[in-house]
């Protein structure tokens, strides 16, 4: 039955003698891609070959990520390839590190950018976008999350949440419709997806927890040594949507005034938050402290919001909280 | 001890589960006194007060504004020298060193870590040694931050439960 799939991959998905020929490096790398039988075992073999086809130099990178014997689920995902054949023609090394992970590396200057773990990758510190260094040029596409960037001959990482699935026409409690992902983050000033969102990994929280860099490379107090916060992110699109409808303007939260205070409404009138807590058998969302071992499971949300002139509000943060 | 409503204010807004960050804090804080609901000359003199006046709790005024999340593992000192990290530069902008005094503190301060081996120094010991000198007689113990310790292989080692003080520190060998 294997060799029975290999010779369908081999008959209707091989690359041309034009783009490979026979006897180039290329074309053996490609020989033992097509010889690898995690290639047949792969669900996104014949994705693979087309982005091969589309792009002999990919051949090249999974070769490089075979030989170093990367995770299997990485070199064999034909986005990753995409991506690191991408990263590596532009400033961008790959290499296996002593724990047995991938680091991604600055050319220029040698510096390690993010470590490839459990599949995801993760900035290193210091390696965060620089707002303060302009927009940079985008290499490859988005991964987990993070966009490799170039600013100032630097290689960086920016963190850009899927938005997808808020990206919808939405009912408001007064009634009015309006776009779910506009009213998420209706201002620069608003990170709820960069820092709590869906797809924010594991490892980024635990970052947060432990280095006060959150998933967006933001921090609070001093640089150095920033704040090391209860870090949480929501377990799901669905369950970050639901939350934000539970504790937005005219939500029934929002009428409450045990619900919604004001953390200082004499020096600071125009901060506002909004608490919701789940009663049936689920959960927001997971957090994990500095001391923690393992993630804590979180029925409770806070929205905070500024009051931007009398009557608006437009969210600053929201997330799973103890 | 004196109220100190303005600074109190300030503070609460520095909150370790706040969920903000520096930017969000400069931004309330800018509208704050745009706005006139805090007063940059009162919390001037207030932050200024709070700290000369010997009897100030600053335990207390970590708990109240929830500055920290367990002020009880600081002492008072402890606390007043983070209040200064927050403040010291939003309230005295005119005393920030300049560079030639950043490069002169850095070389003291490896010159001493040097001394030491591979012994770790406790910040606050290295801050007394720092002061015995003319140059840095009126040097403040968040200013030691000033000294990038990544670029200079300076390791730090953080005192458990204490995470917002400098620690320990040594050359990295």
């Amino acid at each position: 039955m294997k060799s029975l799939a290999l010779f369908l991959v081999l008959l209707f998905t091989g690359i041309s003698g034009e783009d490979c020929p026979w006897g180039t490096a290329c074309n053996q790398q490609w020989q033992r891609f097509k010889s690898a039988t995690d290639e047949v075992n792969n669900p996104k073999g014949a994705e693979m070959t087309q982005a091969m086809n589309e792009k002999p130099s990919r051949i090249r990178t999974w070769k490089e990520l075979d030989d170093m014997d990367a995770d299997p689920n990485l070199k064999n995902d034909p986005d990753f390839v995409k991506n690191a054949n991408d990263w590596d023609e532009n400033l961008g090394i790959i290499e296996k590190n002593a724990g047995g992970n991938l680091d991604l590396k600055d050319a220029n200057s040698g510096d390690k950018v993010g470590e490839i773990k459990n599949g995801n990758i993760l900035p290193e510190v210091g390696k965060d976008y620089a707002p303060n260094l302009g927009a940079g040029t985008e290499i490859g596409t988005p991964q987990n999350g993070y966009q490799l960037v170039e600013q100032a001959g630097e290689l960086r990482l920016k963190r850009v949440p899927d938005t997808k699935p808020y990206d919808k026409p939405y009912t408001r409690p007064d009634g009015t419709t309006g776009n779910l992902m506009s009213d998420i983050k209706p201002t620069n000033n608003a990170h709820v997806l960069e820092r709590h969102g869906h797809d924010v990994t594991d490892d980024a929280l635990r970052r947060r927890a432990t280095q006060g860099i959150a998933p967006d490379g933001s921090t609070l107090g001093n640089p150095n040594n920033p704040i090391k916060p209860f870090s949480s992110k929501f377990g799901s699109s669905a369950k970050l949507e639901q939350a934000f409808k539970e504790t937005m303007p005219g939500s029934s939260a929002w009428n409450d005034p045990s619900r919604r205070t004001q953390p200082n409404p004499t020096n600071f009138p125009e901060r506002w938050e909004v608490r919701f807590e789940l009663t049936d058998n689920t959960f927001f969302g997971k957090g994990i402290g500095r001391n923690d071992t393992n993630f804590t499971n979180l029925k409770k949300v806070v929205a905070k919001y500024e009051e931007t002139s009398p009557g608006v509000f437009k969210i600053v943060t929201m997330f799973p909280e103890k | 001890m004196k109220n100190y409503p303005h600074l109190k204010a300030v503070l609460s807004l520095f909150r370790e589960d706040s969920g903000l960050d520096n930017e969000q804090v400069s931004h309330f804080l800018r509208q704050a006194v745009d706005k006139g609901n805090i007063d940059k000359s009162i919390l001037k003199e207030e932050f200024k007060e709070a700290l000369q006046d010997v009897t100030t709790d600053w335990k207390l005024i970590a708990e109240e504004t929830k500055l920290l999340l367990d002020p009880s593992n600081y002492s008072s000192s402890e606390i007043a020298d983070y209040v200064k990290e927050w403040l010291w530069e939003y309230v005295y902008p005119e005393m920030r060193p300049d560079t030639p005094f950043i490069l002169e503190l850095r070389d003291a301060v490896l010159e001493l870590l040097e001394q030491n081996g591979n012994d770790w120094v406790d910040a606050y010991e290295m801050l007394q040694t720092l002061r015995l000198r003319p140059k840095f007689k009126e040097l403040e113990y968040f200013q030691l931050w000033y000294v990038d310790f990544r670029a200079n292989d300076i390791a730090r080692k953080e005192i458990p439960d204490k995470d917002r003080l400098i620690g320990y520190i040594r050359i990295e060998r």
